[in-house]
């Protein structure tokens, strides 16, 4: 018997010195544009969108850290944008506006975009003040992306567009949607003839938004109808078919982030302020329950993050962290139910955001590629598929 | 996908460490293959049928005192190799991976400790007993003496014939003897812990670096079988109910495995600092090693089937051992309860920079 192959590589890593130094500045921030008023910690976490936050955020350097300073980035290495991003979700910032645009659309612009699209998008981008939707999934085409409909056809100066994307979170109110589009007819290759396009959702023509009021009750889902939509020439990103390619090229930074097992860290906190000295064994067992998992998910989170750094392309240990992250997530309001009932927790604070969290609990492991997927995905990397 | 059977060295980020770092990474790689020849040799199947009538294996705990792992972490000057704790760590997990039946991290750690401490360790197998988290000592009747930590963070030897212990087997078939308290030291065999951490988080941590070993493992055995084993016309690998266990059965293994490395250089870096950190740090290193003992082991025997319930099959080698070790040097609950004592100690406010300065303090290296 010789020593077991290793199939997944998860070297723990370290955060240099620089990304640690972050934390304070962005604490600081926090703590100031809080007590004047400009953001509160409602509970939505990172889905909570506050333009004033994230042009606070863009004017202190937080918003497109890693990209080059000629398009508002800061030059920042991956990693110090790591810290950023879990400071924010630790103190729960409302961070939906400029999110999509920081984590996938304006990395995307940066590596498959026209000069020109680089400047025109990228800075305001990085000031916190231009607001992108995603908009891949469609009626039809859920976990199965590769079988979207939505058409761009050819047309004089750039493209018409046709067909509808679903789950379009902010659709409503974002300035503009990357868009997952077919623009050659179906063939015998799935993942040939898509594109990504870029729609300026407030000007223009054929575009209808339908509100979907999702199960908590709050309206951040969409539906967008493209009825003859113009996009032109200079809003096609990257090159005509190699759309699928653009798409699944980020998705381990989409994947291993913290955003995949902090995004209820606030109910784990309010616990852990409702309990003291005189909390019962089973109670702290409950909380070092979830403490340890999620300590330990981050130590997975920074190894990945690390090796993303490094040049790698760690996509399958990013589906790993991300179905064991956001199962972890969906299992923390039933053991917080569990110690709330046993310690007869009554704290406003604890049970109104447990409320919330079990609402929204159904979400996280569908979002973003659900369990399924992401377990198919690591089974590929075991090769057994 | 890294080369097989090769771990490496940490990661740093930081560009001036690469040629130390390269350095260290040749170094452990040595002391890897040479660990991996000996515990391989010592994972025949006679080997496993004595350990099971309760017979203590002398020629292969030669070969690994041969070899110089026992005193490894000793300083030079005090017959050792001087070696990282991050380097003993890797043979401990490296041990993991063999189901190695022998008492290793208990006499390692321990004659490390004693050494620490000003004492001349006595030669031979060691058992180790702390006050908090372990009273159980493997092989009480081939060990030469018990390595003890008391509650007033002193530490000692006694020798294995004065101290009564209640016999028994753990789950794997090793004889253990269990206390019921530490043994009091004799007076002259015991002398003041030199340094932090505590000696039960240092088996701790030793223990969680052999169950990410032994998981590595099964993983390893779970992937063979599922892709050998043809069902219904197909491999078992082809079943989109398997290859969803085994993805779920990798993340366990894999999570694991990286806290239970990150929890090692926490370890390293606060040696001699203040247990503060790697206390925290530890703690949840372990109690998501031991949790995780349930789901890897239930689904590898689900896919071994039948097979995997026999012991003609290697797989319960390594099942029997996490059953083991999972309660061994603290069980889940134990350690979680510490963690989660931590926690409510910090308070909600300082419960995240608990988290992250845990490893934030243990990479300031």
């Amino acid at each position: 018997m010789k020593a077991p192959t290793v199939h997944l590589r998860f070297l723990p890593a370290a955060l240099p010195e620089a990304a640690e130094n972050l934390r304070s500045e962005v604490r600081v921030l926090l703590e100031e544009t809080r007590a004047e008023g400009v953001w509160l910690a409602d509970g939505l976490s990172w889905w909570g969108r506050n333009p004033a936050l994230s042009r606070a955020l863009g004017g202190a350097g937080f918003i497109g850290m890693t990209w080059p300073r000629q398009y508002g980035g800061s030059e920042r290495s991956y990693l110090e944008r790591y810290v950023v991003t879990e400071e924010l979700l630790a103190a729960c910032a409302p961070t939906a506006f400029h999110w999509f645009a920081d984590r996938q659309i304006g990395p995307s612009i940066l590596r498959y975009g026209t000069e020109e699209q680089k400047q025109r998008f990228l800075p305001p981008i990085a000031r916190g003040e231009l607001s992108f939707a995603v908009g891949m999934s469609e009626p039809d085409s859920g976990s199965d992306l590769a079988s979207i409909r939505t058409r761009a056809e050819r047309a004089d100066g750039g493209w018409r567009l046709n067909g509808s994307k679903i789950w379009t979170s902010y659709a409503h109110e974002a300035e503009y949607c990357v868009a997952l589009v077919r623009t050659e007819p179906k063939s015998d290759k799935r993942h040939a003839g898509m594109s990504q396009v870029i729609i300026d959702l407030k000007n223009s023509d054929g575009i209808t938004v339908r509100p979907i009021i999702d199960l908590p009750g709050r309206h951040d889902f969409n539906e967008v109808f493209f009825e003859d939509t113009f996009v032109p020439d200079d809003c096609l990103l990257g090159n005509p078919g190699d759309g699928w390619a653009q798409v699944t090229s980020e998705l381990a930074y989409e994947r291993s982030g913290p955003e995949r097992f902090l995004t209820n860290f606030h109910l784990l906190r309010a616990l852990v302020d409702a309990l003291d000295g005189s909390a019962s064994p089973a109670a702290r067992r409950g909380v070092g329950l979830l403490v340890s998992r999620l300590w330990a998910l981050r130590a997975a989170s920074v190894s990945v993050a690390a090796a993303l750094e490094a040049g790698e392309t760690p996509n399958v240990e990013s589906a790993l962290v991300k179905d064991l992250g956001t199962n972890f997530q969906q299992e923390v309001p039933e053991i917080v139910r569990r110690v709330v009932a046993h310690e007869g927790v009554s704290d406003r604070a604890v049970l109104d955001i447990l409320h919330q969290v079990v609402l929204a609990a159904p979400s996280y492991t569908i979002q973003g590629g659900a369990t399924e997927i992401l377990r198919g995905i690591v089974a590929r990397g075991l090769r057994l598929r | 996908m890294s080369e097989p059977g090769r771990r490496d060295a940490p990661r740093s980020a930081n560009q001036s460490e690469c040629l130390s770092s390269g350095a260290r990474t040749a170094v452990r790689q040595l002391l890897l293959d040479t660990a991996a020849r000996v515990f391989e040799a010592a994972s025949e199947d006679d080997v496993f049928e004595a350990v099971e009538e309760g017979r203590f294996p002398e020629d292969h705990w030669r070969a690994i005192e041969e070899n110089g792992l026992v005193d490894m972490l000793l300083p030079e000057d005090a017959g050792g190799a001087g070696v990282d704790f991050g380097d003993a760590m890797a043979v401990a997990r490296t041990a993991g991976a063999f189901a190695l039946p022998l008492p290793l991290v208990e006499t390692m750690i321990g004659r490390w400790l004693l050494s620490g401490a000003g004492l001349d360790a006595p030669a031979g197998p060691l058992g180790m007993v702390t006050a908090e988290a372990r009273l159980e000592v493997a092989w009480p009747d081939d060990i030469s003496a018990l390595a003890v930590s008391d509650a007033a963070d002193r530490v000692g030897w006694v020798a294995a014939g004065e101290v009564e212990s209640e016999r028994g087997a753990n789950s794997a078939g090793e004889p253990v003897g269990r206390l019921r308290e530490p043994p009091p030291i004799p007076p002259g065999q015991s002398g003041g812990l030199s340094s932090e951490p505590s000696p039960s988080t240092v088996m701790a941590v030793a223990r969680s670096a052999m169950i990410a070993g032994a998981m590595e493992r099964i993983l390893d055995l779970t992937i063979e079988h599922v892709q050998g084993r043809v069902q219904f016309g197909r491999p078992l690998a082809r079943f989109q109910a398997v290859q969803q266990l085994v993805a779920i059965m990798a993340s366990h293994a894999a999570v694991v495995g990286v806290a239970s490395d990150t929890a090692v250089l926490a370890v390293e870096s606060t040696h001699g600092e203040g247990d503060r950190n790697a206390a925290f740090v530890v703690a949840c290193a372990k109690a998501r090693a031991s949790e995780a003992c349930y789901e890897v082991t239930r689904i590898a025997h689900q896919l071994h089937g039948a097979i995997g319930y026999t012991r003609e099959h290697d797989l319960h080698r390594f099942t029997r051992r996490l059953w083991a070790w999972r309660d061994a040097d603290g069980d889940e609950g134990y350690w979680q309860q510490r963690v989660g004592e931590m926690a409510i100690r910090s308070g909600g406010a300082g419960l995240w920079p608990l988290l992250v300065e845990g490893r934030g303090a243990a990479l300031e290296r």
